[in-house]
């Protein structure tokens, strides 16, 4: 947790963790494991009534932000969740949130923005390929992936669209009502378009996954045919801009002409910046979570007539653990400040080559520590240890942020 | 414009240190990429020891010593963020940083700690404006990690104490005014009890000081020999036989600086500029994974200064374990060494043999020079031990000598 949160952000976080300590302990992800949807929209909502489907939305939709900062409250919820594995498409319904308010048009606004905020709609974006990469090429970044190459968009009758192609790794993709898809444009780049999740051709796929407390899914478009304002506005600055659900820029900052102060950076860029900081809050929620059992149970567990941390061996791996937690809180911190600044792209990438590296460190270490206990099913250390390692993947694995950040740091760029 | 607290703001400040530095202070030179060439006083001569006193004496008395030290010792009263800003601005001027580093880091704040008010008020202006350099003697040749085991001894002889020991791998011995140095008073208690902690004057007969010569060449450390040296005992810092908890307090007053600082005295630049020219120079810019390894570099070297100013904080209002002082320098030193050891990486060959205007003798220097990262100030080892038994509350180890009369345990 911060230390400089303000009085309003303190009371925010713990009635937080006061409701989901309660509510949704870990064993409750652990419940909900085989569940087909993967979370309850009962709880869900309640999560909502707390507010944390609000911080990205404009207040004119329902949605609004304890400090004014809504990625610094939304970071806040997002830590608190990862310590007890919250189930539920939260994070995935803020960024279709955060990318409606930012390019919809107010028609699209005001049909999706209340039911999201409210938890009535859920939904998730679709813009992974599968590949190491992510989309949003970024200026200056040594990656920069075409994004929605696995998805085309093409013109269809009457000004509509017919999306074709396949998304990976879309996290409760599956039961969510609504999917963001991004999809190649003829002229060249990336469309963002709205499409139900019921639509004709739609297909999801729910995958075996590695992290067992979050679904993901693929999904297939097979000539998904859109009307024309299915289209959400235009991820790319190098395609066609001549689209314009893309004007919009009446998000919940009010100046936010260009969010990050770089001219260059696209939307899809700003999504993935988005979903990195929130994602590596939620990382370091778990991390502490789990560096607090491992602590615990140090102190707690006797051999050789002693507690085992008392032993080098095991307190000098806890000494590191808490390095690498506090390593990871402040790369949190400096991604959350920077976000509405020029820096956002590089902290944000800064927090997922830190967090990528040091939060799978952490997981593992703490197996190790539980020892033979730590290798169970019924023990949780596991189920930590899925989320982080998983975590370094999703939205851009640690080696495709440091590529980002070569760039940045005065790398040539491949072209 | 001031922060709410009386305290100049941030900005004011910075722009206040650039305007000044501007001014008054000769620039660093730079090399063709744009990085700063820092010069290395870490052994400074007789001219250069006289020129950097002058300096400091200017700077004090411009305001822009002391910065975090009450006022009425000389200081600004000013907080780590003022501090922060004077180092980010004052990084590419030559100003006696180093020089002055250890002696106004570590030693003058443990004074302002554990002082009595005219101890403060004789010495801490004069660390301040340069006329008195202090260094700690601390370790000696029979332990270093073993602190508190120390052999060196102090007799009391009417209104003084006479010091007989050797003392070791102190920083920048050659060139120091005053130690603060810990003997034993008391041989019939456990050994932590029986410590006292002295102001020793390095120019009083008996002290003789003999340089070490370290693994990267250089001799910037020193071993001690005291020989019936004379302290009154008005130069007692602290209660007599409480010196271990001055000890304490000193090193994690060093800890945190270390973990602020990088222990180089000025913040440290990550060094990400100088790695991309070095990879460029081998013309390895282009390799994907060389890139990223700097990447990552460079990610971890700036979340750490992010870190240590987030910890060094939250210990300083209450709301963490002083205990955690010990992350700061774990992490400076994991970053440092990484970045050391990337550089030898990069320089590939070009760090085994190197024509003398050639930069990479730097990396291979540098290397070299970070391999005591872990081991001084207190080893990386004792710092885990530190974080995990003063931060996360576990248990000792048992010891052999913890509650047993010194003179009764085994020691080399």
């Amino acid at each position: 947790m911060r230390l400089d949160l303000t009085e309003d952000q303190s009371f925010f976080q713990e009635t937080a963790r006061r409701f989901l300590e309660a509510e949704t302990p870990v064993s409750y992800a652990r419940g909900l494991m085989d569940d087909p949807a993967g979370f309850a929209p009962a709880v869900y909502a309640r999560a909502a009534e707390l507010g944390w489907l609000a911080p990205l939305a404009p207040e004119a939709f329902g949605g609004g932000s304890v400090s004014g900062r809504g990625v610094a409250d939304l970071a806040i919820v997002a830590e608190e969740t990862g310590r007890v594995l919250f189930p539920g498409p939260l994070l995935e319904s803020n960024l279709a949130a955060a990318a409606i308010a930012r390019l919809g048009s107010p028609d699209q606004k005001a049909r999706h923005l209340p039911d999201l905020v409210a938890g009535r709609t859920t939904a998730a974006l679709a813009w992974s390929s599968g590949d190491d990469g992510w989309p949003g090429p970024v200026a200056g970044a040594a990656v920069g992936v075409v994004a929605g190459a696995g998805v085309s968009a093409e013109p269809a009758s009457g000004a509509g669209w017919r999306l074709s192609g396949v998304h990976h790794l879309v996290p409760y993709g599956s039961s969510v009502d609504l999917l963001v898809v991004a999809a190649a444009l003829p002229p060249g780049g990336v469309g963002l378009f709205l499409v139900p999740a019921g639509s004709t051709g739609v297909t999801p796929r729910r995958m075996d996954t590695f992290d067992l407390s979050r679904p993901l899914s693929s999904i297939e478009l097979a000539g998904v045919d859109l009307p024309g304002e299915g289209l959400l506005g235009v991820g790319t600055d190098d395609g066609n801009d001549g689209n314009d659900g893309n004007d919009g820029n009446d998000g919940n900052d009010g100046n936010d002409g260009d969010v990050y102060g770089d001219a260059e950076g696209s939307e899809l860029d700003r999504l993935l910046i988005l979903a990195s900081v929130l994602q590596c809050a939620e990382t370091v929620g778990a991390m502490e979570r789990c560096f607090e059992m491992t602590l615990d149970y140090a102190k707690a567990r006797r051999a050789f007539g002693r507690p085992i941390g008392s032993f080098q061996a095991i307190k000098h791996r806890l000494a590191d653990m808490v390095l690498w937690l506090e390593w990871s809180k402040a790369a949190v911190e400096a991604a959350v400040d920077a976000f509405e600044s020029a820096g956002a792209a590089e902290a944000a990438s800064v927090a997922k080559s830190v967090i990528g590296e040091h939060g799978p460190l952490l997981v593992r270490s703490a197996v190790q520590v539980h020892g033979g206990i730590g290798y169970t099913w019924e023990h949780d250390v596991h189920l930590f240890l899925r989320r982080v390692e998983a975590n370094a993947f999703l939205y851009g694995s640690t080696d495709f942020h440091r590529s980002r950040l070569a760039g940045m740091v005065g790398f040539p760029v491949p072209s | 414009m001031n922060n709410g607290d009386g305290r100049e703001s941030l900005a004011d400040y910075r722009r206040r240190a650039r305007e000044w530095l501007a001014a008054n202070v000769e620039a660093l030179p730079r090399r063709a990429d744009g990085t700063v060439v820092v010069p290395d006083r870490s052994q400074p001569t007789e001219t250069e020891l006289a020129e950097a006193r002058a300096q400091q004496q200017v700077l004090h008395a411009a305001g822009w010593a002391g910065i975090t030290y009450p006022e009425e010792y000389g200081g600004q009263g000013l907080g780590l963020d003022h501090e922060a800003v004077w180092q980010e601005e004052s990084a590419g001027y030559d100003v006696p940083t180093q020089i002055f580093a250890v002696s106004q880091n570590i030693l003058g704040p443990t004074i302002i700690a554990f002082g009595s008010h005219e101890q403060k008020l004789r010495h801490v202006p004069h660390i301040l404006d340069g006329r008195e350099i202090w260094l700690q003697l601390l370790s000696e040749p029979s332990g270093g990690s073993d602190l508190a085991g120390l052999l060196t001894r102090a007799d009391r002889d009417g209104p003084s104490f006479v010091l007989n020991g050797q003392k070791t791998w102190s920083t920048g011995a050659g060139h120091a005014d005053f130690a603060l140095c810990p003997a034993r008073t008391r041989w019939d208690v456990p050994k932590h009890r029986g410590i006292t902690m002295f102001m020793v004057d390095m120019h009083s007969p008996g002290v003789e000081i003999c340089p070490i010569r370290q693994i990267n060449g250089g001799a910037d450390f020193c071993e001690e020999f005291l020989t019936d040296v004379t302290v009154p005992s008005d130069r007692v810092l602290g209660e007599e036989n409480e010196g271990w908890r001055v000890a304490r307090g000193m090193l994690e007053i060093e800890h945190a600086w270390v973990g602020r600082s990088g222990g180089g005295g000025t913040r440290r630049p990550t060094g990400v500029a100088e790695l991309v020219s070095l990879a460029t120079s081998r013309r390895l810019a282009g390799d994907r994974g060389v890139q990223r390894r700097v990447a990552a570099l460079h990610a971890l070297a700036r979340t750490h200064d992010l870190m240590s100013v987030r910890v060094s904080k939250g210990i300083e209002d209450g709301r963490l374990s002083p205990g955690l002082s010990g992350i700061l320098k774990l992490g400076a030193d994991i970053v440092w060494q990484r970045r050391a050891e990337l550089g030898l990486d990069l320089a590939g060959t070009g760090s085994l043999a190197w024509s003398p205007e050639d930069q990479h003798g730097e990396w291979a220097r540098d290397y070299l020079t970070s391999r005591s990262a872990s081991i001084a100030g207190g080893s990386d080892e004792i710092q885990r031990n530190n974080v995990g038994e003063v931060a996360l509350g576990l248990p000792r180890e048992p010891s052999l000598d913890r509650d047993v009369p010194f003179d009764q345990v085994p020691h080399n």
